[in-house]
C-alpha cells in the first residue's frame, strides 16, 4: 500500500481500538469519504479518513520533515454524550499511542468537534483533524 | 608535504577509523546539498594552512599551521539515537580526540596550540542524522 494508505490504516486501527462498537472491516471504516446519511444502521459507528494534505519542510542532508493532516469523520447513531464519549476514548487512545504503533514519529489531534443537525437528532458526526509527523531521507 | 597532501592523508585515515561505510561528501562546506545515505557515515573535512608558527621554542624554524574542522554525520538507519550516541559515536570521538591519532599522520608535525575538541553543542541531530564537529590546529612539517 502507499505511504498515505498506511497512515490512514494506522489511524483507523487507533479509532477502532477506542470505539469497539465499530463494525468490522469496510462496514465500520474506510479510506475516503462519502455522505454518512447513506450508511445503514449496521455500518455505524462509521469512520471516514480522508483528505490527506502534506506540508514538507526541508532539513539538512536532503532530509524532509513531513507533516500530514487528515480529516476523520466518525458517524454515530446516538446522543451528543455518546459521541463525546467516543471522542474521549479516541483522545485517550492517541495519548497512549502517539506513534500509531511505530507508523509515524507522532500523531496529534489538532481539532475536534461534534456536528449536530436539529432535524436529525440521533445522528452525530465527530469531525476530527489529525496531524502526523514523519522524517524522510 | 603540502597542506593538500596532509588533508588527503587525514581523509585516508578517517576511512579506516570511522564506522559504517564512511565516505567524504563532495561538498565540505554545505550540509544541504547531499544526503547521508541510510545507516552510513559521511564526513566533511575543512582545513586551511594558516600563518606559520614557531616550532616549539625555536626562534629560527617556522612551520605552517593548519586549522582543521571535521564534521562527521551518521544516519541512524532503523536504530535509535542512543544506540549510536552511546556506542559507535563514542568510539569515533575517543579516537579522533586523541592527539596521537593526528600526530601519526604523514606530514603532521605536532598538534599545536589547539588540541582536538568537540563542544557538546556541536553534537546535533537533524531528522535521522546525528553529527558532531571537531576542531583542532595542526602544524605541518613541509620537509616530511
Amino acid at each position: 500500500v502507499s505511504l498515505w494508505a498506511g497512515e490512514a490504516d494506522a489511524i483507523i486501527a487507533l479509532v477502532r481500538g477506542a470505539v469497539p462498537e465499530m463494525p468490522a472491516l469496510l462496514a465500520g471504516a474506510e479510506r475516503g469519504v462519502r455522505h454518512g446519511a447513506d450508511l445503514s444502521a449496521s455500518e455505524k459507528p462509521h469512520l471516514f479518513i480522508y483528505a490527506p494534505a502534506a506540508r514538507i519542510a526541508p532539513l539538512d542532508w536532503l532530509q524532509s520533515e513531513v507533516r500530514t493532516t487528515w480529516e476523520g469523520d466518525l458517524w454515530v447513531d446516538g446522543t451528543q454524550e455518546q459521541a463525546a464519549l467516543y471522542l474521549d476514548a479516541i483522545r485517550a487512545a492517541l495519548a497512549a499511542n502517539r506513534t500509531l504503533t511505530g507508523t509515524v514519529i507522532d500523531c496529534a489531534l489538532l481539532s475536534a468537534n461534534i456536528l449536530e443537525d436539529p432535524n436529525v437528532q440521533l445522528l452525530k458526526v465527530v469531525a476530527m483533524t489529525f496531524e502526523t509527523l514523519r522524517h524522510e531521507g | 608535504v603540502t597542506a593538500a597532501q596532509v588533508m588527503a592523508n587525514i581523509a585516508a585515515k578517517l576511512q579506516t577509523t570511522l564506522p559504517n561505510s564512511p565516505a567524504r561528501l563532495a561538498s565540505d562546506l554545505d550540509a544541504t546539498l547531499q544526503p547521508v545515505p541510510f545507516n552510513t557515515t559521511r564526513y566533511q573535512l575543512r582545513a586551511f594552512a594558516g600563518p606559520v608558527t614557531e616550532v616549539q621554542d625555536s626562534s629560527v624554524a617556522f612551520y605552517p599551521a593548519m586549522a582543521v574542522s571535521l564534521t562527521v554525520a551518521y544516519h541512524l538507519g532503523t536504530g535509535t539515537e542512543q544506540a549510536w550516541t552511546a556506542s559507535g559515536m563514542q568510539g569515533a570521538l575517543e579516537a579522533l580526540l586523541n592527539p596521537s591519532w593526528w600526530r601519526t599522520i604523514a606530514g603532521v608535525f605536532l598538534v599545536a596550540a589547539t588540541l582536538p575538541e568537540v563542544a557538546l553543542s556541536d553534537i546535533v541531530r537533524v531528522g535521522r542524522v546525528v553529527s558532531f564537529t571537531l576542531t583542532l590546529q595542526l602544524t605541518i612539517d613541509p620537509s616530511a
